[in-house]
């Protein structure tokens, strides 16, 4: 999991850096896709919440 | 590209001020964490991402104007990390012990969790309202005061140490794996 903490960090520092804003974008918006896609895969078929 | 016009007008600052808190939380937890000397969990890792996203939508409003979008960003994170504290607290309950062993104030730390997501999205929302922060466009850093330029600089710092420290504590607790499932 350790790779959502490391495209968070390479975005800090994209935008920190003056890249295109696009860029920081789309880094922020594959962190997002990636933590909901790593919390399903590791709750797929995990049906009834577990209860 | 080194574009530097870093304008902190108001509305900078409080986002600004609000990566600096989104920070923070994180390092709240990492007291919790070293404190008890209990390893995170996955999904406190994921939230821990969430806060994280949250900083780095306020980081787009301080560094390149304040934006709908960059706000909208910053509202799917809390979202995303609700969703994930609400199924952390229910899939789980009574409380587990990787939820940390010290409650705060009552509360385990996932369910704080969800009420800063939710308070943060509340937040969020009320903050759109205030349509004069997108209009107008920044002024340059020179016009800047200098402690408010620092403010800037010391929440992308803050949030940047945060991040890289919790690269180490998620390679102790998951290693290198994708998912942290295996």
């Amino acid at each position: 999991m350790i790779w959502l903490f490391m495209v968070a960090l390479v975005a800090i520092a994209a935008i920190f850096l003056g890249a295109r804003r696009r860029v920081a974008l789309a880094l922020a918006f594959l962190l997002l896709v990636g933590v909901f896609a790593v919390f399903v895969s590791m709750q797929w078929g995990n049906e009834g919440l577990g209860l | 590209m080194m574009r530097r016009p870093v304008t902190l007008d108001l509305a900078q600052r409080l986002n600004a001020l609000g990566a600096i808190v989104a920070a923070l939380v994180i390092a709240g937890a990492w007291y919790f964490e070293f404190s008890t000397h209990e390893a995170p969990c996955p999904f406190c890792l994921m939230i821990r991402i969430c806060f994280t996203g949250i900083a780095i939508g306020a980081l787009l409003n301080v560094r390149f104007g304040v934006r709908v979008a960059h706000y909208g960003l910053c509202l799917l994170f809390a979202v995303v990390g609700m969703v994930i504290c609400f199924y952390d607290v229910v899939s789980s309950y009574p409380p587990i012990s990787s939820w940390g062993s010290t409650p705060f104030m009552g509360l385990h730390l996932p369910t704080w969790g969800f009420i800063s997501f939710a308070a943060a999205a509340a937040l969020l929302g009320a903050v759109m309202f205030w349509e004069a922060q997108f209009r107008g466009t920044p002024a340059d850093t020179e016009s800047t005061p200098t402690p408010w330029r620092y403010l800037g600089y010391a929440a992308f710092a803050l949030i940047a140490v945060i991040t890289a420290g919790n690269i180490i504590i998620g390679y102790t607790v998951c290693g290198a794996s994708l998912t942290c499932a295996g």
